[in-house]
């Protein structure tokens, strides 16, 4: 019976491509989703696919110069529903896709390869700005809001240039009201760090000691609660960012998983304690954090500090023997996603029995 | 052996353990006897910790191989602590020809309902298309951080520089400390998180009101299960707000409900009844919410209402249960009095 109430990953559809792929997302409010990668010969392309009832079936696709590395849609609003990419030469280029010849905003501030890219309040009312965010190998990472040309609306680097180590990953958090929103980044060298884009500093920094991959808050418009980091190593890190307490800092939890890079983490849109890591040795894991009975405890000077709780591994798959390098769940149906993986494929999966969670 | 050579064995292992550090193996690690590497102790064994171990060092095949050893082990540990983490299994993502018919039926008839749905939504978005941008927020003022400089000169002070450490004073240096500390605490007190207002946009399509009252909803859903009622309250109201359906007004009565707030309650409660007249949560938590008032008889009739349609309803019985006993007069009148006639 036990086995049976646990949630299920089927793979539903799979379509073989011919150029490495290296991030996939879903189109909110649609069937559709897109895969970004590069050809052999160096040209970038993107390709937009639609989810049938008979299979995948692409619905169009678009070419240019160089590899793009990641992309998302969560800075535009669902009436233009515009793609922001990240290349391999450092441009962020933001796309109409039916109407690809000349990007809607481009920049090229950048100096090495963007690394990730996020986007913040697209959709959302009474939640800020809409912003993207980009992190590069150049050390540097910058904010944009598209009404400003040109120019990036913040921007955070290193002190020194010998210090400038390569940002991995990008996150926006804590964005609940037009005035707070928070980024976090993760470097090579295994720092985290979280920006504070209302007062600009930094608010919180530690190191894992292995690099940053993935990196992800639990939700983005709400106070943040928690972040959940994958790292070299197959190290799992999930903080309850909460409560910080000025000696302890942050409570977290942490877990070994899949023997190798943990690519990618992904909460399920439907339930922020579900949460799907994506594995170099072809493997999913899901889980679920379950809280302590009480969050919040307050030391001997009246302070309160964060109890952490513990991550629960509710399903442990292998898809397939190459990395999958990015996931993504799909916002309008529980249990639908997308993945990406290094043997040049996408597939579609299905997981079930999520709403029991 | 016999259990006393034992324990002076494991009080010696520690001085062994210093000189032969790199090749100690996992069994000398955890200090297990050999003769509990058994099918009798380990069928007695309450000890989760101990078991994992046993599995480990038998897994990592040092003292050889028992395939069925570990497998009477993994039982045990499974008996003792299914959660463990050794138990962890890796299975293979299904494929859609290894599941049963029915099951992949049911996948794809859900499957298919949606994608119908989100095509209208898809192509309404796409109809009223526009390119333009709108927020209520400001474009934010460039600003740069730098990280603050660390001091590449250490102002430590060298062991010989002797007229330096006259100059220090431990206790300036301790109070300095105290200080900064203080300060840190008292930032830390000082914190307080400013409410979230929301200004509402029109929504221009309907596919965005349901797309934003959706998530609202997920996000109310997910605070409630944490037991923050106030924020969920929060996000159920700009969930009706943005569109009001059965679902989430029930649910704003279940976290008004938790907040004692039972007046809201019966008002969302008769909303969801006017739209959907059989709503089985929304008649069971009028009911609670009327127990509550102290209007025991209104509360009776709703549960009993509950009860004639759907007879193993178990809290629609308890609470008719608890609420008989309070007003035991309910029902009295309808009572008919049998009299003999001669």
């Amino acid at each position: 019976m036990e086995k049976l109430q646990k949630p299920q990953i089927i793979c539903h559809q799979q379509q073989t491509l011919d150029y490495a792929v290296h991030d996939v997302k879903w189109m909110p409010c649609s069937s559709k989703f897109v895969a970004v990668g590069g050809k052999s010969n160096g040209s970038g392309i993107v390709q937009i696919y639609s989810l049938t009832g008979e299979g995948i079936e692409k619905k169009s696709e678009f070419g240019k110069k160089e590899h793009f590395k990641c992309c998302t849609f969560d800075a535009s609003s669902l009436r233009n529903r515009h793609l922001a990419t990240g290349d391999f030469c450092g441009r962020l280029q933001v796309w109409d896709l039916e109407d690809t010849l000349v990007p809607v905003y481009k920049s090229t501030v950048h100096k090495a390869v963007i690394n990730a890219i996020d986007g913040v309040s697209g959709n959302n009312s009474g939640c800020g700005a809409p912003e993207i965010a980009t992190a590069s190998r150049d050390g540097s990472v910058l904010v944009w809001d598209v009404r400003q040309k040109d120019m990036p609306v913040a921007k955070f680097v290193a002190a020194e240039e010998s210090s400038t180590r390569d940002c991995w990953s990008v996150a926006f958090g804590d964005s609940y009201n037009n005035d707070e929103r928070v980024l976090a980044a993760g470097y090579d060298n295994g720092d985290i760090k979280i920006f504070d884009l209302k007062n600009m500093k930094v608010r919180w920094s530690k190191c894992v000691k292995n690099g940053v991959v993935g990196l992800q808050f639990d939700r983005k418009s709400i106070p943040m609660n928690k972040l959940v980091a994958t790292t070299l190593e197959s190290k799992i890190y999930c903080f309850d960012v909460r409560t910080h307490h000025p000696k302890k800092g942050f409570a977290y939890v942490t877990e070994k998983s899949h023997d190798s890079t943990v690519w990618s983490v992904k909460h399920l849109p439907q339930n922020r304690e579900v949460f799907m890591t994506t594995g170099g040795s072809g493997s999913l894991c899901l889980w679920k954090y379950n809280y302590p009975l009480k969050r919040v405890e307050k030391d001997s000077d009246g302070l309160s500090y964060g109890v952490a709780g513990e991550m629960n591994l509710i399903q442990n798959c292998t898809l397939t023997e190459q990395p999958i390098t990015s996931f993504d769940w799909c916002v309008d149906k529980i249990g639908l996603a997308v993945c990406s993986s290094f043997d040049q494929s996408i597939r579609v999966l299905i997981t079930t029995k999520l709403h029991l969670y | 052996m016999s259990l006393a050579e034992d324990i002076s064995k494991l009080a010696d292992a520690p001085d062994v353990d210093r000189r032969t550090d790199r090749k100690k193996t996992l069994l000398q690690k955890y200090r297990i006897p050999i003769q509990h590497f058994e099918y009798d102790y380990i069928e007695k064994c309450k000890d989760a910790r101990e078991l994992e171990n046993i599995l480990h060092v038998l897994r990592s095949g040092e003292e050889g191989h028992y395939p069925d050893l570990i497998r009477f082990t993994e039982e045990r540990l499974n008996v003792i602590n299914p959660k463990s983490k050794l138990l962890r299994a890796c299975c293979t993502v299904l494929e859609k020809s290894s599941l049963q018919k029915d099951e992949v039926e049911e996948l794809t008839s859900d499957l298919q309902y949606w994608l119908t749905n989100i095509s209208k939504k898809d192509q309404e978005l796409d109809n009223r298309k526009c390119r333009s941008i709108h927020s209520d927020a400001e474009v934010r003022t460039f600003k740069e951080s730098r990280e603050p400089k660390k001091d590449s000169k250490e102002r430590r002070i060298k062991s010989t520089d002797y007229s330096a450490w006259d100059k220090y004073d431990p206790d300036t240096e301790l109070l300095k400390m105290e200080l900064s500390e203080k300060k840190g605490i008292e930032e830390a007190k000082k914190e307080e998180k400013p409410k979230k207002k929301v200004s509402f946009n029109r929504f221009a399509t309907e596919a965005e009101a349901t797309f934003f009252s959706e998530r609202e909803r997920e996000k109310g859903n997910e605070f409630f299960k944490s037991g923050d009622y106030e924020e969920a309250l929060q996000c159920y109201n700009d969930s009706i707000a943005a569109k009001a359906n059965v679902f989430n007004i029930n649910n704003r009565a279940a976290v008004n409900l938790k907040l004692k707030r039972y007046n809201d309650v019966l008002s969302d409660c008769e909303t969801v009844l006017k739209l959907d007249k059989e709503n089985l949560k929304a008649q069971l938590r009028k009911a609670e919410a009327l127990e509550n008032m102290e209007r025991y008889d209104e509360a009776l009739r709703t549960v009993e209402h509950i009860i004639e349609g759907d007879p193993n309803n178990r809290r629609a019985q308890e609470t008719a249960q608890r609420l008989r006993e309070k007003c035991p007069n309910f029902g009295r009148k309808t009572r008919m009095k049998i009299i003999e006639i001669e």
